[in-house]
């Protein structure tokens, strides 16, 4: 589904990531560690297609397509999602409005017929059901006056309807006390299946005790330090980021 | 200082083109309509222009608009639909400044409700009469503007009067529109409305104007609004490329009274809107919504308000927001006097505007001037651009760049219409707006 080669990217003069090399097949959970400044969110935003970055060597394929080809507009209408880290407010939008429009020009992109406000509504309540939010968000401008959780739940929610083949969650855990973290967990877990693929971006091992990655990668400096199952994000929980440091600085003068 | 003295050099002309429309006006010259014209034409020759000097006009440089030789337009109606009429309106069309009797409903009106009729019509009617006259004397003697005199002079002019104790169960929709292939063509309009006490009534105004062509219209509103009477007026502007319009209301609340007014201006060249609102009672309200959209290469369009709080227990609410592309200008200057016993008054004011060219620009000018001590006002203003997060949050889920830069722009404007909630024709102007992005 997503072939990532060799992949450099700068901002400005400062180069962030130095060569990562990753596949995610359907289905697959990958969760993306590291310390700050490793490059996490990087990544994500390189996925998503923010215009601050520079890919500067390297390679993006996803379900066989060049990702680095494509628009922003078009890698999400393709089936790529990012949760942010801090979703944007748009105050004179409302959600409902918002969902209505992105569903749309997905379905058109599709060459499915445009849905209309009663079945739009149809679909948003049931989602927002069976997210256990409440129906009340729907009508409120676009993550305005939100609070941390609410907004999180709300990209749960647009990821819900979206239904999008790659999601992409940047640190989707931070600022969630352990109620707001367990409901966008749940959301994160109802929407797994074998054609649908998630990387999870997260600093701390807390959010993967309710999403339960196949595989654990540690990105630090810029490049992926190590990789394994879930139980590399447990000794991270346990012993911080420090062994790893040590490590690769052994295995860089050796 | 010679810019000044051509301006008012030119100004003679508009006596040589009121003598040619009074040698068109038979019949009507026995009327104190006529004496009223020529004494509004002796006045704004007298009176001159107002230049740059000029406070008021600072921002915006009539220059260029008054070296125009200017000539009436063709005295004949194209047959064209003017306006998409507003659902479940009457209509009261006027083309190049006539009314269109084809195109207005005005046998619909019911006498008992509310009387509509031309101003010469209203001088023949023995009720209206004596009110009416006594109204065109006062903007004569009054002459808030050079503009205002234009009017008086050359409109055919438009008098409604709602019956007291009256609700109009249908908007009145007006159209003003421009046509035919002649450049240069001044027109003029005048429009006088009386609310008695205790009513209320909507009117909608088209403003249409003809493309590739200059001319210059003026548009004079007097509505005087009655004890606990409700007037809400609703403006569609979308004057031609080239034209020019100088759209000027005065408004007279007497005691427990509402005003509202809600524009959308799109169009023109050059557009100055003036509105004044004077409290001549207690309890009153005055609601001023503006939204504008300057889309073309280099429009220019101004927002003069100006609230008169002469009495205690009144409150003014005015929001104005706008989004300005390419060299186009928009100019915002809202006064509000709170004059010494006009004490308990709430006074708010914000403006707002989204650029979306490094060469577009607004100016914006909050005038307040209180005198009393136990009031609240306030005001604001702030001009951005388009939030380059929110496009790329709106991209990243789908939205074409054009789709999520519609989006933030009606997300912008939004606000305006959001202050009239279950409110029609808002809603409509709204939807209407829409497709302008």
């Amino acid at each position: 589904m997503l072939v990532i080669k060799d992949l450099h990217v700068s901002a400005g003069e400062l180069e962030i990531l130095k060569g990562i090399d990753l596949v995610i097949n359907p289905g697959e959970v990958h969760a993306i560690m590291g310390p700050n400044g490793s490059g996490k969110s990087t990544l994500a935003h390189v996925l998503a297609g923010k215009e601050d970055y520079e890919v500067t060597r390297g390679s993006i394929e996803f379900m066989g397509e060049d990702l680095l080809d494509m628009e922003i507009d078009e890698r999400a209408r393709a089936g790529i999602f990012q949760a942010f880290q801090y979703p944007v407010e748009i105050p004179g939008v409302s959600t409902a409005q918002f969902l209505k429009s992105v569903v749309n020009s997905i379905r058109t992109e599709k060459g499915e017929e445009e849905l209309n406000a009663m079945e739009m509504l149809k679909l948003m309540r049931k989602k927002v059901k069976e997210l256990g939010m409440n129906e009340a968000l729907l009508k409120r401008s676009l993550n305005e006056g939100f609070s941390g959780g609410e907004k999180k739940k709300n990209e749960i929610l647009q990821m819900a309807v979206l239904e999008p083949k790659l999601a992409v969650l940047d640190e989707t855990d931070s600022g969630l006390d352990i109620d707001a973290l367990r409901i966008v967990a749940e959301g994160v877990n109802t929407l797994r299946s074998a054609e649908r693929s998630f990387i999870v971006v997260t600093h701390y091992q807390r959010l993967l005790d309710y999403i339960v990655p196949d595989f654990v990668h540690v990105l630090y400096q810029g490049k992926i330090a190590k990789s394994g199952d879930k139980n590399l994000a447990l000794k991270l929980e346990d012993e911080g980021y420090d062994w790893l440091k040590d490590e690769i600085s052994v295995s860089s003068i050796a | 200082m010679a810019v000044q003295e051509l301006i008012n050099k030119n100004v003679d002309q508009f006596q040589a083109l009121f003598d040619l429309y009074a040698n068109r006006l038979n019949g009507i010259k026995d009327s104190p309509y006529f004496r009223i014209k020529q004494d509004a034409v002796r006045h704004l020759v007298r009176k001159g222009f107002p230049g740059r000097k000029n406070e008021d006009w600072k921002y915006t440089n009539l220059t260029q608009l008054l070296k125009t030789r200017f000539q009436h337009p063709a005295r004949q109606v194209s047959g064209d639909q003017l306006s998409q009429p507003l659902p479940n309106s009457v209509r009261i069309s006027f083309e190049n400044g006539l009314l269109v009797k084809e195109q207005s409903d005005l046998d619909k009106f019911d006498a008992s409700e509310v009387e509509v009729m031309t101003v010469e019509d209203a001088l023949k009617n023995a009720t209206v009469k004596d009110k009416v006259l006594l109204e065109l004397e006062n903007m004569e003697q009054v002459g808030v503007s050079a503009f205002g005199l234009l009017s008086l002079a050359f409109a055919q002019g438009l008098v409604i009067q709602v019956k007291k104790n009256t609700r109009l169960s249908n908007p009145i929709h007006i159209t003003y529109a421009s046509s035919g292939s002649e450049k240069n063509t001044l027109t003029s309009q005048l429009c006088l409305v009386m609310v008695e006490s205790g009513s209320k009534a909507e009117i909608f105004q088209s403003i249409i104007g003809k493309k590739d062509q200059s001319y210059l219209q003026t548009i004079y509103n007097r509505f005087v609004i009655a004890e606990n009477a409700n007037l809400s007026v609703y403006k569609w502007q979308e004057e031609g490329d080239q034209g020019n319009l100088i759209y000027t209301t005065e408004i007279n609340q007497a005691h427990g009274s509402t005003y509202t007014d809600l524009s959308l201006d799109l169009g023109g060249k050059l557009v100055r809107n003036n509105l004044y609102a004077t409290h001549l009672g207690q309890n009153i309200t005055t609601n001023l919504y503006g939204s504008f959209v300057l889309s073309g290469q280099k429009q220019h369009l101004d927002n003069q308000t100006f609230v008169d709080h002469a009495q205690p227990h009144c409150q003014s609410n005015e929001l104005y927001k706008g989004i300005i592309d390419h060299y186009s200008k928009a100019v915002f200057n809202g006064k509000i006097i709170v004059r010494p016993d006009a004490q308990k008054i709430n006074a708010f004011q914000q403006n707002a505007g989204l650029l979306l060219s490094d060469h577009a620009s607004i100016d914006s000018k909050p005038q307040l001037e209180i005198f009393a001590d136990d009031v609240r006002c306030s005001h604001g203003a702030t001009i951005g651009q388009l939030d380059e997060q929110a496009l790329y949050y709106l991209m990243t889920r789908g939205l074409e760049r054009k789709q999520a830069t519609k989006m933030l722009q009606s997300a912008f404007i939004q606000e305006v219409f959001a202050e009239l909630e279950e409110d029609n024709i808002a809603r409509y102007l709204q939807d209407k707006l829409s497709t302008y992005l």
